[in-house]
């Protein structure tokens, strides 16, 4: 009976060691499913509020969740003897699809936040465009402004040089017509006399011809002495 | 009994065996397209984009397609699967490039306008 009793605590030993050996080359899936779950809540927390990046990570969940199934039915002898090589399969490709599916996640998230810091800089381009524009056209109307300036001040110097020979025009005239009417006045004095003259001689042709000759030379001394 | 047991183990191999070639099937349609979808992909913003992405896929295709060969459809139909996926992660890489792209290009023009937004206020206050 003892010695039965002694087969039996050997083989049992045995087995647990085998076992135990067996279960040391194999991977720790558990330790694996307990951290892809740890990623996904990390990345879940970091992830933002993309809708696209949330769907993934829903994914990245429902894999896992078929790896813990595949995990929970694929265990042979109570857990002693491992996975079973299909269930084994599954439960890494299910863990491949969740890393996989964590990398698309991230990658959503990053082109979410891209989209959204394009769609802000679109705002402030928009803006700043408005602003440029109007200082633009503040500019050109400044610029059409200070050429009509010079256009102005240009005219102003030429009204001023106008104005100036104006005056000095007007001086000359007044000149001309003050020695106008001295020459008018002259040629007053002048007809006058010229109408004396002619009468002295109209007069002095009504003389009869026996009046003396030598009396014709002093006639002719009163128009040069007259001019 | 021994007919009946027969039978049942018959019917099981029978079963399985089907059960197999639906997945076979499933993974031989699935193959066509994805391997459509990749060409297409490639010739895309996302050989300068997602070039590890896709030269992941293309390893990927031919696990699937060794998968397929040797009759095994539970993988093939996982290859598969993570094919899609890996094309996906491609396309989702790549509208992430051109996103980041075209920020930096919003941002370039900002800062054009910025600067001439402030020489025109500088000429302005002269």
């Amino acid at each position: 009976m003892t010695r039965a009793y002694i087969v039996v605590f050997i083989m049992v030993s045995v087995i647990s060691c085998g076992s135990i050996c067996c279960a040391a080359d194999k991977v720790d899936y558990p330790a694996k499913i307990a951290a892809a779950k740890t990623t996904i809540e990390e990345l879940a927390a970091k992830v933002g509020n993309y809708p696209q990046a949330l769907t993934e990570i829903d994914k990245a969940r429902s894999s896992l969740k078929k790896a813990e199934q595949g995990y929970d039915k694929g265990r042979q002898w109570m857990g002693l003897g491992g996975l079973k090589p299909e269930a084994e399969q599954e439960v890494v490709h299910n863990l491949q699809m969740v890393d996989m599916t964590l990398v698309l996640a991230t990658s959503r998230a990053a082109a979410g936040r891209s989209e959204e810091d394009v769609a802000a800089v679109d705002k402030q381009l928009a803006l700043v465009k408005s602003r440029v524009k109007v200082l633009e056209e503040r500019k050109q109307s400044e610029d059409k402004l200070r050429l009509d300036l010079q256009k102005c001040e240009a005219a102003s110097k030429e009204l001023t040089t106008v104005k100036a020979e104006q005056a000095k025009l007007a001086t000359q005239l007044e000149q001309v017509a003050a020695e106008k009417k001295k020459l008018e006045t002259q040629i007053a004095v002048l007809t006058d006399e010229k109408a004396a003259l002619t009468a002295q001689v109209e007069t002095l042709k009504k003389i009869p011809a026996a009046v003396p000759v030598p009396a014709t030379a002093p006639q002719a001394a009163p128009p040069a002495a007259a001019k | 009994m021994k007919r009946l047991l027969v039978g049942t183990c018959c019917l099981l191999v029978f079963a399985t065996g089907s059960g197999f070639a639906d997945e076979l099937k499933d993974a031989s349609d699935k193959l066509q397209p994805l391997t459509e979808r990749m060409t297409k992909i490639s010739t895309g913003k996302a050989a300068d984009f997602a070039k590890g992405q896709l030269a992941t896929a293309q390893e990927t295709l031919g696990a699937a397609k060794a998968a397929l060969a040797a009759k095994n459809g539970p993988l093939a139909l996982q290859k598969t699967e993570l094919m899609d996926l890996q094309l996906t992660i491609a396309e989702a890489k790549t509208a992430e490039m051109e996103a980041a792209e075209q920020l930096v290009l919003r941002r370039a023009e900002l800062k054009k306008l910025e600067t001439q937004f402030d020489q025109l206020l500088q000429a302005g206050g002269k």
